[in-house]
């Protein structure tokens, strides 16, 4: 790729380098692992750059490259030791605050209602996630429906203390 | 309660970090991938390398020794084992290459992994298979044929044909328990977790 093509990308992914800290740390707990991913999301997005034609923002387009690198990962066995000192496993939030609550309920969901809850919040359209994760349009109106509906419920319960 | 609010608000306070440096760009771009399919990749490659260069060894040592015409046919013999192997490596490998698109939608890409590395494993495993039997027979005749007998000698005895029934008997399930073992060990859970992950995809 030429040098221009080069610029061009690490303009882009300095702007959004946000997206690849989100996917990873919703993902990941172990700060190995994220190093290693973080570096391994640069390098696929770098690879297929040349076939990205605009055709969707590069903000969608690098989310899809993060999540597919993200979920296609093989994490490392972490010894238990290591697990004592290195994983940073999301901890029920001490101060309850809506966001801390929100987030350690995202991290709580297996790996594909995470991915589709994330983009909802993100602010993407059912049709968009659909095109996105490859999942059925009314696969992802359903599913969404329910994973709110579920964070809304265990919203009321800590309301009522009862989490 | 607004989720979205509460979201832009994770998003502050949980995801917000420095962009990384040109530096740092630049680096990850010049490594190797630690994908799985290209440690699988790589794997594929370096049978390939020790197939084809064992190909090219043999094949000159049998250009210079055509008078020994049986030895020519153990050779001639693994030879064409090799040739039998190298293509679905080389197949498989080939498509590793073309048919992975990162920037395809979650479902497919998930799923050309997950066939990938199954095909991978699998060809790992058949030519492991495969190279058992031939090493036995080839060792045996060879070393039969350096002690001054024939193959046809070594063949009518039945010691020798024996011993090779048994290590076959016995190395084939070794090596295929032990090949199934170790992969389970290293791509077990992990191959799990993407059947698990494309399964919910699926199936609302």
């Amino acid at each position: 790729m030429s040098a221009e093509r080069q610029v061009t990308y690490i303009n882009l992914v300095q702007m959004h380098a946000g997206i690849i800290h989100k996917v990873i740390n919703l993902y990941v707990d172990n700060f190995e692992d994220r190093k290693d991913l973080y570096q391994e999301v640069l390098l696929q997005a770098w690879k297929s750059f040349q076939t990205f034609k605009g055709d969707s923002t590069f903000s969608t387009w690098l989310y899809k490259v993060c999540l597919n690198t993200v979920l296609t990962y093989r994490k490392r066995e972490v010894k238990l030791r290591q697990i004592m000192t290195e994983v940073d496993v999301p901890e029920y939030p001490p101060d309850k605050s809506n966001a801390e609550l929100l987030y350690y309920l995202v991290r709580q969901l297996n790996d594909v209602d995470r991915m589709l809850m994330s983009l909802h919040l993100e602010g993407y359209k059912n049709v968009e996630i659909a095109e996105i994760t490859g999942i059925t349009q009314t696969n992802v109106n359903v599913k969404i429906f329910r994973l709110k509906e579920q964070i809304i419920e265990q919203f009321k319960k800590e309301a009522n203390g009862s989490i | 309660m607004d989720l979205f609010k509460t979201w832009e608000q994770v998003n502050e306070e949980k995801f917000s970090h420095s962009a990384p440096s040109t530096k740092e760009i630049m680096n990850a771009i010049q490594q190797d991938s630690h994908s799985t399919i290209a440690e699988l990749q790589k794997r594929l490659r370096y049978k390939l390398y020790w197939i084809t260069g064992g190909g090219i060894v043999t094949t000159l040592w049998m250009l210079f020794n055509l008078q020994h015409k049986e030895l020519l046919l153990i050779l001639g013999i693994f030879q064409i084992q090799g040739l039998i192997f190298l293509l679905p490596i080389w197949a498989c490998y080939y498509k590793m290459r073309k048919s992975i698109s990162v920037s395809a939608n979650a479902l497919s890409h998930m799923k050309a992994n997950a066939a990938l590395i199954n095909k991978a494993l699998q060809i790992e495993l058949f030519v492991g298979l495969g190279t058992v039997p031939w090493s036995v027979m080839g060792g045996v005749l060879l070393s039969n044929y350096y002690a001054g007998r024939t193959i046809s000698d070594a063949l009518q005895n039945p010691t020798y044909v024996i011993t090779i029934v048994v290590v076959l008997v016995i190395a084939i399930p070794l090596m295929f328990y032990s090949g199934q073992k170790a992969n389970n060990y290293t791509y077990g859970k992990y191959i799990q977790k993407l059947n698990e992950n494309i399964a919910h995809m699926e199936h609302s």
